[in-house]
């Protein structure tokens, strides 16, 4: 079950997220339930300390109070690394690069006289339970990118291929609508996949999955997205074994 | 004895190979093998005639090959004149050693006739010009940034050239006179020399590195002086709001007066409602600027957003801290800035509905600077993009992620995350600052 949490520091608003949100649960017969609605920041993070499992938290970014929506954000993130956080805002433009960066929020609500709460709250609900069902049930695999602390989730089946870049020392990450380029070594990538993958070269991983064509003259392989990838002469007899 | 015409040359694989560690190049195995074979060869053939052509070939054609791999002509000059020095004192230090060793035979006469002896020759050579060469790299390289050498001054490369040269024939007179052999000590000559060399190098490539470091400060400089002219532009903007202000409450005075409720109703959603989100975005972007606490970095961020502005796009800023970058070069960051927020304006600037959103967050030790631009070009291809010389619309575009590509190579600690969805394209620097670079 899917708890939620409320932060807002006007009342009347509060009341009126509290309401929408139960009508949603109610209306679409979700298993989640409102845990707590404060405006108090610091109750929500006591009740978020002690509870556990993935939640729900629609926070006001304007709190009244010592910390502000995003530091609470931030400060829930310690404790429920996977929950799903929705900010209520004024200024949204002022700040959703930061929303979706800092506590990779979920989304962000409009607080003003033309927005529909209920329906814009009704949709952030289901599209977190989307999401929390589908986690739950995923085998996805994911490659992950490292930059510090920070990690980047990579689906395997959307890697075409890995590649040294030009540049000494960093690797380049090939999607369709992605490139990354990272500080790392192939030859320690390929330990970190599964049997799809296949190093194909000493600069390439290629994800098998995604060839088109291959050249066995000119030792080219034709991968999804017009991406070649040049075999070794060991590799492109390896593959055609396989 | 015709077979040793055909060993001699042999030395010219170590000088090969000296030449190579010491100009610290990236060749290709297959490459660096046909570059031996042609020096062998090249030196066989001038070794028929003197011996003084066979140095001063195999001389320009290290030079040549440290060239065409990569480095300045100046480089390769360079580090062929210290090849050619090492060469000679292994060479020295090698006979002396034997001498040592076979005393009784007439060493230069036996050099000539045996095989046997060449060979220990060479490898005593070999070893210890690989040797000199390894400790000279680390030296030269990392202590004297040798690649750096952009843009020599010509007077500085004139006094460079001679003074090499003159060295260079310096010690090959005596050399050929086979006083090397006859006179152990004259080795020390050489290392002073040698010493000599390296002082110059290291003025040469140090004056060249200052040089540039000042070109940048210079550009900074005029980075800033933009950076005030805008404050200044922005202030006059803010006196013209000012008095946009007071005519909107002499007009409502109008309406009030006369009574028109209705009036005012229109006027207030018509007028007063538009211009006070105008005013509320101006005065938030450079508000928010002043979170950035390198005033470079914010000369940049301020000239591309009224830049932008200028052109009817609307750059949207998202700083919620301050922010100040401590683990890359300040210079680094503001040009990858730069370059991406020229082609986000570029690109947004074809689109029916532009907009550039430029955000820097924070997150634990991680500082991440996103730049999400609309775009035209759904079939954009992530991987040509970056390469150099690419480019969608003429104006070296490309050229311009090609250097960012590059700029990004001296730093271990920085991810760039690029992707293009549903007309949006986003470049998102990842940078961990946990790590301090040395």
């Amino acid at each position: 079950m899917l708890k939620i949490y409320i932060c807002e520091d006007d009342k009347k608003q509060l009341d009126m997220i509290t309401k929408a949100v139960e009508k949603a649960i109610l209306t679409e017969e979700l298993d989640m339930k409102v845990e707590v609605s404060s405006s108090d920041p610091f109750e929500i993070l006591h009740i978020v300390e002690q509870s556990n499992g993935p939640g729900i938290y629609f926070l006001d970014v304007e709190l009244n109070a010592k910390i502000d929506g995003i530091e609470l954000a931030s400060n829930i993130r310690n404790y429920d690394p996977r929950g799903f956080i929705v900010f209520v805002t004024t200024h949204p433009e002022l700040s959703y690069l930061t929303f979706k960066y800092k506590v990779e929020a979920l989304d962000y609500i409009i607080k003003s006289e033309n927005e529909d709460l209920n329906e814009n709250i009704r949709k952030c609900i289901l599209n977190a339970n989307k999401k929390f069902i589908s986690t739950k049930k995923d085998t996805k695999k994911f490659f992950y990118a490292k930059c510090g602390q920070k990690v980047l989730h990579i689906p395997f089946e959307e890697i075409i291929y890995f590649e040294t870049s030009l540049t000494p020392h960093k690797v380049l990450i090939h999607t369709l609508k992605r490139r990354i380029e990272f500080y790392g070594h192939i030859g320690e990538i390929v330990r970190e996949l599964d049997d799809r993958f296949y190093k194909c070269h000493k600069s390439y991983i290629i994800n098998k999955d995604h060839i088109s064509m291959v050249d066995k003259k000119t030792r080219e392989i034709f991968l999804n997205g017009d991406n070649v990838c040049t075999a070794s002469v060991r590799a492109i007899k390896g593959l055609y074994d396989q | 004895m015709v077979y040793m015409d055909f060993i001699k040359p042999l030395t010219a694989i170590i000088f090969c190979l000296t030449a190579g560690i010491i100009s610290d190049i990236k060749i290709k195995k297959l490459n660096f093998l046909l570059w031996t074979i042609a020096s062998y060869i090249v030196v066989g053939v001038s070794l028929l005639y003197s011996r003084v052509l066979s140095s001063a070939a195999i001389f320009v054609l290290m030079a040549i090959m440290i060239r065409n791999n990569g480095n300045k002509l100046v480089s390769g000059f360079n580090s062929a004149m210290f090849a050619m020095i090492i060469m000679i004192i292994a060479d020295s230090v090698a006979s002396f050693l034997l001498k040592k060793i076979y005393i009784d035979i007439d060493f230069q006469a036996q050099l000539r006739l045996s095989w046997q002896l060449f060979a220990q020759f060479f490898i005593i050579e070999g070893l210890i010009a690989i040797m000199f060469s390894v400790t000279m790299r680390q030296l030269l390289h990392k202590k004297m940034h040798i690649k750096e050498s952009g843009k020599v001054d010509l007077k500085v490369l004139i006094v460079f050239f001679v003074t090499t040269m003159s060295v260079f024939v310096f010690m090959y007179a005596t050399a050929i006179k086979g006083t090397i052999s006859l006179h152990p000590q004259l080795i020390i000559i050489y290392i002073v020399f040698f010493l000599f060399l390296i002082i110059f190098t290291y003025f040469v490539f140090n004056t060249t590195f200052k040089e540039r470091r000042l070109e940048h400060g210079a550009e900074e400089m005029k980075r800033l002086e933009e950076y005030t002219a805008n404050i200044e532009s922005m202030y006059r903007d803010i006196r013209s709001i000012r008095h946009d202000y007071s005519n909107v409450i002499s007009s409502m005075i109008g309406y009030l007066d006369e009574n028109d409720m209705n009036g005012l109703r229109e006027y207030f959603k018509n007028e007063i409602v538009p211009f006070a989100g105008r005013m509320e975005t101006a005065d938030n972007n450079m508000s928010v600027l002043s979170r950035v606490k390198d005033p470079s970095l914010k000369g940049v961020l301020a000239v591309k957003i009224i830049r932008a502005q200028e052109n009817n796009i609307p750059v949207k800023i998202d700083i919620n801290e301050d922010i100040k970058i401590k683990t890359v070069e300040i210079l680094d960051i503001n040009r990858i800035v730069g370059i991406l927020l020229d082609n986000a304006v570029e690109a947004a600037s074809e689109c029916e509905k532009p907009y550039v959103d430029i955000g820097f967050v924070k997150s634990e030790n991680t500082l991440i600077i996103a730049i999400v631009n609309s775009t035209l070009d759904r079939s954009v291809n992530l991987r040509r993009i970056f390469e150099p010389g690419f480019s969608t619309k003429g104006e070296g575009r490309g050229i311009g992620l090609a250097n960012v590509s590059e700029i990004l190579s001296k730093y271990k600690n920085i991810l760039l995350d690029t992707s293009i969805e549903r007309n949006e394209f986003k470049q998102v620097i990842h940078i961990d600052e946990s790590i301090k670079e040395e």
